[in-house]
């Protein structure tokens, strides 16, 4: 009996725990994202030779992310992020990973790229390699915003935003998003646009409530 | 001592011409020589500056560029925009470690060969200009005394760069290790994000020692001394460190008065004048004034001047002995007819009218030669004329007349009238040939007219051998009796003289009479006499044919004039033709010799 009672808590408190991690709060809402600039006319060393030119420079983009102290889960690792170089960009932009997230840097034009950065966050300079070779992936463990560059192309540039938290997401082209399996409780809601522009909400979360947040707010 | 006075001028003037014209001439070489050799000068000094950006472009050309290449570079930018100092230093430190290592406080002597050429330091500046302190020690690191005044210079030469400016090239003064002052040659050179954007992440700045123009090159010779001046200190090799202050402190006085961006000035070296030249380097920059300066030596100018000054002065001096002797020849030319014309005049001045001048010449100098002839022989003309005027009519009279004191008409006056005449004339010349006649009668009158004269006495008219004198007119010179009875005394006597040595044997008689005549010049304007007419002249004709050989009748008025020492014998009564009544003459006994002169 006393073991079942044992068990029994144990459980209860899992249970709870995990209730409360498995509790699905949800925020939505639309983060007003600032004017995309113009294409950047490139000042080339190395002449362009993309069969299909430059991609017009990627509208700007956002991440909004629940801040605050979370455990750590015990799941499995997130999968391997991408930032692909694919006609002389950097695609996505703007990639959001965890803190402990392996990224892969694939090569997807036909002529070389050399992708490095200086940030304290992650200093890193992966060479020159082509479309065929892989390049060894790196594991991002700082938080922070890592400003990656492209060596021989200076118009390429793109932002590695290393989060402590596992909640986040990208806006879309609007700037919509919705962030679910949110946790309750009181916690910080922040948007990030770019390294000065990073704007913040306290929201209390409740449990199977949808959270309507717009930023930068009214 | 005239003709000396004017040589003496001519001379006197052609010296001073021939002076004037050599201390023109020595003026006008004197500043041309000067000016032409400061263009030279300024030519060559051109030349200079042209050659030390020539110079200063080989050695940085390619380190320009290089600059302007990290400053570009897409790490460096990624660095600055990340600001991590550290990676920033030594990323650049890798790129430009073929050109970094100049030792700081050695001046590295790079003969033209930009490959040996090392930079003393390299700088970043952020966004707002200020320096981020290096942290790489092959950035050339510096004592912090000296790294903060560089930070300041390199900061305020930023702030000054224009906005559109990329790159500027200056010069800075940094105090090295040993405590001197050295000249660095900086770059300063924009980091933009993107390169042709607007927006400046920050600053690279590389310096090195400047480029000093004591290299030599096939084109500069050694004597060009040259340096650099900034900010109150000179920077030169070839000029003697000794005068290094005095040099820059006239340097900054010059440029503070003249306010402008190129001169010259003179100054003192080794007692030797040079002539110094400055040309502001970089006018527009934002880094401080760099003025390039050069020192020419004065003394070829001096030497040359000297030379010249010597031969002008030298044919100055030749010009005006030649002057001199051509002056006095022309002068003599000149002084000989007129020393001439002197003597002649003097001789007029004398009385000789007979004088002539040589006349050699046409010019102004003949003529006047002919003029002084001509007046000559007017002036012995007139003198003719007066002479014959004299013999003609009685010298008295000629002289009143000629002073224009007697006209047309008479007056009445008091006046003795003496005739004398030959006794017997007729029957003595009967036989006689005309001209000894002539003879006779001339030495005759000559002798009595030269009594008369002595006498006062005016002679009046010769009538044959009548010879009629006036006493009392046309003036009056005293006892005008008296002379005449005189004259009559005096006028025997001589004629007895005369008789003893001359070949005839004259006898006189004379007759004088006294009273109121008409005396004045009878005739025509054109044609005039002068003379008395009246009863008395009558009756003095009559007298004189009363008297007998060697005998004098006077008439009662005369006779009453007389004084004690005459004696008159009166004669009987006269029946004279033209008188009515008869008349009461005396006979004059011998004068007393004594009583000759008046």
């Amino acid at each position: 009996m006393r073991q079942w009672l044992y068990l029994f808590s144990v459980w209860a408190t899992w249970l709870g725990l995990a209730t409360s991690v498995l509790a699905q709060a949800t925020v939505e809402g639309t983060v007003q994202l600032p004017k995309s600039t113009e294409a950047v006319i490139p000042n080339q060393r190395y002449p362009i030779n993309t069969t299909k030119g430059i991609l017009p420079a990627s509208p700007p983009e956002a991440v909004v992310y629940l801040d605050g102290a979370f455990p750590k889960s015990a799941e499995a690792k997130p999968p391997a992020a991408q930032l692909a170089q694919n006609n002389q960009q950097f695609v996505p932009v703007l990639l959001p990973v965890q803190v402990g997230s392996m990224v892969e840097f694939p090569n997807q034009d036909e002529i070389y790229h050399n992708v490095f950065s200086y940030s304290k966050a992650k200093r890193f300079d992966l060479g020159r390699y082509r479309k065929n070779e892989k390049p060894a992936a790196l594991v991002f463990d700082k938080p922070g915003a890592v400003k990656v560059y492209c060596e021989i192309h200076e118009h390429m540039r793109a932002t590695v935003l290393v989060l402590e938290t596992p909640y986040f997401t990208k806006t879309d082209a609007e700037g919509k998003f919705i962030l679910k399996n949110l946790p309750t409780g009181k916690h910080t809601l922040k948007a990030w646009i770019d390294e000065k522009t990073i704007w913040e909400r306290p929201v209390e979360l409740r449990e199977e409530a949808v959270l309507r947040v717009d930023f930068p707010g009214k | 001592m005239i003709v000396l006075g004017f040589r003496l001028k001519l001379l006197l003037a052609m010296m001073l011409v021939v002076a004037g014209v050599t201390i023109a001439t020595l003026y006008v070489t004197q500043k041309n020589v000067q000016q032409t050799y400061r263009k030279l000068l300024d030519e060559q000094f051109q030349v200079q500056t042209d050659f030390f950006f020539e110079i200063r472009e080989k050695r940085l050309g390619t380190v320009k560029e290089r600059c302007q290449l990290q400053a570009d570079s897409i790490r460096l930018r990624a660095a600055m925009e990340d600001g991590d100092k550290a990676v920033i230093y030594s990323s650049t430190a890798d790129y430009l470690q073929d050109i970094l290592g100049g030792s700081v406080g050695e001046e590295v002597e790079a003969p033209g060969n930009s490959s040996r050429l090392r930079a003393t330091f390299f700088r970043f500046l952020d966004a707002e200009g200020h320096i981020l302190p290096p942290s790489d020690p092959r950035a050339g690191l510096l004592s912090p005394s000296v790294e903060q005044r560089l930070a300041e210079q390199i900061s305020t030469a930023r702030r000054a760069m224009q906005a559109k400016e990329l790159q500027q090239v200056g010069c800075l003064a940094v105090k090295m290790g040993d405590g001197k002052t050295q000249l660095q040659e900086v770059i300063l050179t924009k980091i933009m994000a993107p390169p042709d954007g607007d927006n400046v992440l920050g600053s690279l700045v590389l310096g090195f020692p400047v480029s000093d123009l004591s290299e030599k090159s096939s084109r500069q010779t050694s004597r060009i001394l040259s340096g650099l001046w900034f900010d109150g200190k000179l920077y030169s090799k070839m000029i003697p460190p000794s005068i290094h202050a005095t040099l820059a402190n006239r340097v900054t006085e010059e440029i503070g008065m003249s306010r402008q961006s190129r001169g010259d000035f003179t100054f003192p070296m080794d007692g030797i004048q040079q002539l110094g030249f400055y040309n502001l380097l970089n006018p527009n920059s934002p880094f401080p004034h760099l003025y390039h300066l050069c020192l020419y030596s004065l003394e070829d100018v001096f030497r040359q001047q000297l030379y010249l000054r010597e031969k002008i002065i030298g044919l100055g001096g030749l010009a005006m002995i030649g002057g001199l002797a051509l002056g006095l020849l022309i002068s003599h030319g000149l002084s000989i007819p007129i020393r001439a014309l002197v003597a002649g005049t003097t001789e007029i001045q004398k009385g000789n009218f007979q004088v002539k001048v040589p006349v050699r010449s046409r010019d102004e100098i003949g003529q006047l030669s002919a003029s002084f002839n001509d007046m000559a022989d007017g002036l012995a003309l007139k003198e003719r004329y007066r002479y014959v005027l004299d013999r003609v009519t009685d010298k008295k009279v000629a002289e009143e007349l000629i002073h224009g004191n007697v006209t047309l008409g008479g007056e009445l006056r008091d006046v003795s009238m003496l005739f004398c005449d030959i006794r017997g004339f007729t029957a003595l010349t009967q036989n006689m040939e005309p001209p000894e006649v002539i003879h006779l009668l001339n030495e005759h009158m000559t002798a009595l007219t030269r009594v008369v004269y002595e006498h006062h006495g005016v002679v009046d008219k010769f009538v044959g051998d009548l010879l009629m004198a006036i006493f009392g007119a046309p003036q009056s010179y005293g006892a005008d009796t008296l002379n005449t009875v005189n004259c009559a005394i005096h006028m025997i006597r001589e004629r007895n003289q005369l008789n003893s040595t001359s070949r005839y044997n004259i006898h006189i008689g004379i007759g004088i009479a006294t009273g109121k005549v008409v005396a004045g010049c009878m005739g025509s304007s054109d044609r005039l006499n002068y003379t008395v007419l009246g009863e008395r002249v009558n009756l003095a004709s009559r007298l004189c044919g009363q008297a007998g050989a060697m005998e004098i009748v006077i008439d009662q008025t005369t006779q009453q004039k007389l004084t004690g020492e005459f004696q008159a014998e009166p004669l009987p009564m006269l029946k004279l033709k033209g008188f009515n009544s008869e008349v009461q003459a005396y006979k004059l006994a011998g004068a007393p010799l004594a009583r000759i002169h008046p």
